[in-house]
């Protein structure tokens, strides 16, 4: 679950960063050195590979529709895999233990097996490129428009907050200049996404997700070894940390004050499991845009199937290394804002660990899974910025009819402007760092609102264009309005999140299920209100009027709907064991 | 992608593809799949990790906690497997 407004506290990195530390958290040998290098290297040849390829604008922008249900799958999640969300989730395993997990499995399973089983297929069979593409053969141009103008602008900041943050974060890792990790990286990233558009993207990002496993996955091996298996390292936990669970998913989560996330269970079932994720996972275009690239409904179907596996075993590389460092670090970490010279906060538990197990080639392995997470983030904001701009913005409402090496002109041209808005982005962020903050929400305003419209859209005939508008714009105002709200009046949390107990955690999952109610409320009611479009104009686009196509001549072991269940299977067995 | 192309009203149905993994083809050559590009880093990287694994038998780093274990030899020899199988299966596939 990639929430954004929870990543490694870039607060952190900035103090650090302007405290001039005299060393580098990592000692870098030579020999990692040559292996960064070789990565950068081999993405860029990637790129220039594919570009001989890439020659319409299905090719640049849908990758040729090609994509198998692993791969399709793969760069989907590891579009979300980015680096500043495995450290600070790392960092949150710490603080809070395992209910970090349910980020990965309640914030994420559900919503993946129901994008795969219900939404693919609409999305697939109307032939939309994207999102806001969806929204304007379902409803009107206002929406669609309204969609598109706020991904443009969220993904081109975002792209440029995440570039901020991995030239900060290596700065203060391995003691890098940041305006040199600024410029490398992001035009490595614009050369490669404009050379080969979603084709380069999509391999890039399996690359980088095979890189991000086999890079990260040392430090929960070799710390188990060390604790002693996870038996052991439980043993440990609770010798170091006495009455205190760090350990069990569900048993706290009765009351807002009997764990340390200061959440209670209808939060992060309703509120995370419920909307924020199904918002996330089927709404947000970044991660939609890989499973559009598959060949056919059933890899479409297949691919956010095949990803809830991985996803599932993220914890593995993400939680387990926080909670190894709960067991085996010989001091202990504290928050950021408890800071002293000579300790660090809970955000610098991967590398940490990565120092702790990895040596030289390691090192320099794990590294490159941070930067490959970087820039696959990077890549999928830029990839979803050039189809957004250039075909629900630039050819709906600018230049409608020109040639189709027009449009694939213009997506490589707003690759590279979209990476140069990005870069200035990032040099705003770096003069004024609050605004990290506030652009790491900006997502978080939109997508909870946005599934509501678009899911009513697809299993109620009777939403209405003005329905859909009115419904989104309630919702994402009335979520900026909570968020602004609380920020002027901390007190204000108490009443969003319905406890006096209730922590920041708390804020973020009380807010996305608000405004996706006033969303669908107002949708529904503007609609009831209004004339809904004829029933011969939602073919292919809602639920009763779409011709899904047959599965029954398929072996059960090649239908989406078993592998949907057998995920879900193991959702429910991941709860148990660890309840 | 034509501009009228976009949605159903266009009526066709996604391009026919050839061979999993492999959309495109340019100049008659068919495009590598994305695991063969995945075998070649792995293999590039096991061999690095492994050479370093190989003169840290003798000469351990005193920094690194687990380097009793040896990591870097047996990480690196699985990166040579695993890059090996997915570089010389991509390369069949292709054929």
């Amino acid at each position: 679950m990639n929430v954004r407004q929870w990543t490694v506290s870039l607060a952190w990195l900035a103090n650090l960063s302007r405290a001039g530390r005299s060393r580098a958290v990592l000692a870098v040998h030579p020999v990692d050195l040559i292996i960064i290098v070789i990565y950068f290297v081999m993405v860029l040849g990637i790129g220039f590979y594919l570009k001989r390829y890439t020659k319409s604008g299905e090719d640049f922008f849908l990758a040729g529709r090609g994509m198998t249900a692993w791969v399709a799958g793969l760069a989907f999640l590891s579009a979300n895999l980015g680096s500043l969300e495995l450290m600070g989730w790392a960092g949150a395993s710490y603080e809070y233990g395992i209910l970090a997990a349910h980020w990965y499995w309640i914030g994420a399973i559900p919503a993946m097996v129901f994008l795969g089983l219900v939404m693919m297929p609409f999305y697939y069979i109307c032939k939309t490129h994207s999102v806001p593409g969806y929204l304007n053969l379902r409803f009107d141009r206002a929406t669609s428009g309204l969609a598109a103008t706020c991904l443009a602008v969220i993904t081109i900041l975002t792209s440029g907050v995440n570039m901020f943050a991995m030239a900060l974060l290596l700065h203060v890792l391995l003691g890098w200049n940041i305006n040199v990790s600024i410029w490398i990286s992001s035009i490595v990233v614009g050369i490669y996404v404009a050379a080969g558009g979603l084709f380069s993207a999509i391999f890039n990002e399996v690359v980088q997700f095979f890189l991000i496993w086999f890079g990260a996955l040392l430090v929960p091996i070799l710390g188990l070894v060390e604790a002693g298996g996870w038996n052991g390292l439980v043993a440990r936990i609770q010798a170091r940390f006495p009455g205190q669970d760090y350990t069990h998913l569900w048993k706290g989560l009765g009351h807002f004050s009997t764990n340390p996330m200061g959440i209670q269970w209808t939060g992060i079932v309703f509120g995370l499991g419920m909307v924020l994720s199904f918002g996330y996972w089927t709404t947000d275009f970044l991660v939609v845009q890989r499973v559009l690239a598959a060949r056919d409904v059933r890899t479409a179907k297949m691919a956010p199937i095949i990803a809830s596996f991985f996803k599932m075993a993220i914890p593995f590389i993400v939680v387990l290394p926080g909670l190894l460092a709960l067991g085996v670090l010989p001091f202990r970490l504290v928050p950021q804002s408890a800071v002293h010279p000579g300790q660090y906060s809970y955000n610098a538990v991967l590398p940490l660990m990565l120092g702790r197990y990895c040596g030289p080639g390691l090192l320099g392995l794990g590294v490159t899974a941070l930067i490959a997470g970087f820039m696959s983030g990077m890549a999928g904001n830029t990839s979803a910025f050039a189809t957004v701009w250039t075909y629900d913005i630039y050819r709906s409402f600018l230049r409608k009819d020109a040639a189709d090496s027009h449009y694939v002109s213009m997506g490589r041209w707003s690759t590279m402007i979209g990476v140069l808005i990005s870069i200035g982005a990032a040099y705003l962020v770096m003069q004024f760092a609050s605004i990290m903050d506030y652009v790491q929400a900006l997502f978080s305003f939109f997508d909870s609102p946005l599934f509501g419209t678009v899911i009513l859209g697809m299993m109620w005939k009777r939403t209405t264009p003005k329905g859909a508008v009115w419904g989104l714009a309630a919702g994402v105002t009335s979520s900026v309005a909570m968020f602004v709200w609380v920020k002027l009046d901390p007190h204000m949390l108490a009443v969003f999140a319905l406890s006096p107990h209730a922590k920041i955690m708390a804020e973020n999952m009380y807010r996305a299920l608000w405004s996706w109610l006033i969303c669908v409320t107002v949708t529904v009611l503007v609609s009831l209100a209004t004339k809904p479009r004829a029933e011969g104009e939602l073919t292919s686009l809602v639920y009763g009027f779409t011709e899904l196509p047959s599965e029954g001549h398929l072996s059960i072991f090649r239908r989406p709907i078993f592998w949907g269940a057998v995920a879900l299977a193991a959702f429910v067995v991941l709860q148990v064991i660890f309840w | 992608m034509n501009p009228k192309s976009e949605g159903r009203k266009d009526g066709e149905n996604p391009p026919k593809i050839a061979a999993p993994e492999t959309v495109g083809t340019a100049g008659g050559r068919q495009m590598l799949p994305v695991w063969f590009f995945v075998g070649i880093i792995f293999l590039v990287y096991g061999v690095i990790i492994l050479a370093v694994g190989i003169s840290e038998i003798h000469n351990p780093p005193h920094t690194v906690l687990a380097a009793q274990l040896h990591p870097s030899l047996w990480w690196g020899g699985l990166l040579i497997v695993v890059g090996a199988v997915f570089a010389v299966r991509s390369r069949r596939k292709r054929g």
